[in-house]
């Protein structure tokens, strides 16, 4: 699914920063932003850029980005979540522990946190990930970027990676930024938000 | 008090269902071509068309495989019901490519494109990528002719032509 083949819905995302870069200078950020490079198993969320076709490519450094005037890669984001009632048994196991290996009473509010913090990062190193893929086309000379999928985990991780990697902010398409990119003339904007509702 | 509402805080939703059902009537009184990066194209909705009204929620769901003559299509248009999705086939002579228009966000949800032609793997990228390209360029030809159209006093000649054509129906 996606670019290489099936669906080929994507949404449309803009910025407004003059920014350019080399297809160097943009091969060295994807690669500086990779996952594997980012990648911590007791993080329940990790992101980064990965090439289009991964994981037949694994890295950056033998795969192609540059396709007709627009930038292609993808974003990978795994995803971990915990079952609440199973972490809140295994956390009255860990405090009967603790309690017993301590020889203590009753366990402070920094005792449980720690034990609370130990358990979670236990878990979300040993849970599998949910994984997905979204693919990025950069159209840097029109300031738009592409993606496969905008719901909200994937939208605040691909902001996020162009925001640090390439001092860019991303924000949603609409009807008036469309045409705030597409009709020049400033006055038809600010005539379209003042019309009234049409009586079909 | 302010003497005035602040433009910018208006809810103009409103327009995004004004701009699908534009497209629809477009078709209608046979407007439906357009020219992207010098290549001839036209439109033509499909299959599936949702109206609603703003004031009652009411919502029609039409599935249709002959447009045209489908009486519950213009049973809805007269009832001055809004489109708030659209399904278009958009074509030129070498290509057809599938569309779904939604609002309340205005977005294109589905894109359906041929089978790539190519073999190699970065031909096939650049084709496909191509395909993507063609339907935001569509998608914004079409929202620049209806900002265009809607400020200004044509807006109303359009609707009255529309009218006059579901007169005729």
């Amino acid at each position: 699914m996606g670019l290489y083949s099936g669906s080929l819905t994507f949404f449309r995302l803009f910025y407004d920063e003059n920014i350019t870069y080399s297809l160097s200078e943009i091969s060295e950020n994807l690669l500086e932003y990779s996952f594997d490079r980012f990648y911590d198993s007791s993080r329940p969320v990790n992101y980064g850029f990965v090439p289009l076709n991964y994981p037949d490519y694994a890295d950056f450094t033998s795969s192609e980005i540059f396709f007709d005037n627009a930038y292609v890669f993808s974003v990978r984001i795994d995803e971990k979540k915990i079952n609440k009632k199973y972490f809140d048994i295994k956390f009255q196991e860990m405090k009967k522990e603790f309690l017993e290996q301590n020889k203590k009473d009753f366990l402070s509010k920094s005792d449980k946190e720690f034990i609370k913090n130990a358990l979670t990062n236990k878990m979300f190193a040993e849970t599998l990930p949910n994984t997905s893929l979204v693919e990025i086309i950069w159209e840097m000379d029109e300031r738009q970027v592409f993606v496969s999928n905008i719901a909200s985990k994937s939208f605040e991780a691909v902001v996020h990676l162009f925001r640090v990697a390439f001092d860019l902010n991303l924000y949603r398409d609409s009807l008036i930024e469309s045409a705030r990119k597409n009709i020049s003339e400033h006055y038809k904007i600010d005539d379209l938000k003042n019309v009234t509702p049409a009586n079909f | 008090m302010a003497l005035f509402a602040d433009i910018s805080k208006r809810d103009i939703s409103f327009l995004e269902s004004e701009f699908l059902t534009y497209l629809l009537m477009r078709f209608f009184i046979g407007d439906n071509s357009v020219n992207i990066n010098g290549s001839d194209f036209f439109y033509i909705p499909v299959k599936n068309i949702v109206f609603s009204n703003e004031n009652t929620g009411e919502k029609v769901s039409i599935e249709t495989e002959t447009i045209d003559t489908c009486k519950e299509l213009y049973t809805a248009l007269k009832n001055a019901k809004s489109v708030s999705l659209l399904q278009l086939q958009l074509k030129n002579e070498t290509m057809s490519i599938d569309i779904c228009l939604k609002n309340a966000p205005l977005r294109i949800t589905k894109v359906g494109a041929p089978k790539s032609i190519a073999e190699d793997y970065v031909d096939k990228i650049i084709e496909r990528k191509l395909y993507v390209r063609t339907v935001f360029d569509f998608y914004d030809i079409m929202i620049k002719d209806f900002v265009n159209i809607r400020i200004s006093n044509e807006w109303f000649d359009f609707l009255k032509n529309f009218k006059n054509f579901l007169k005729t129906v």
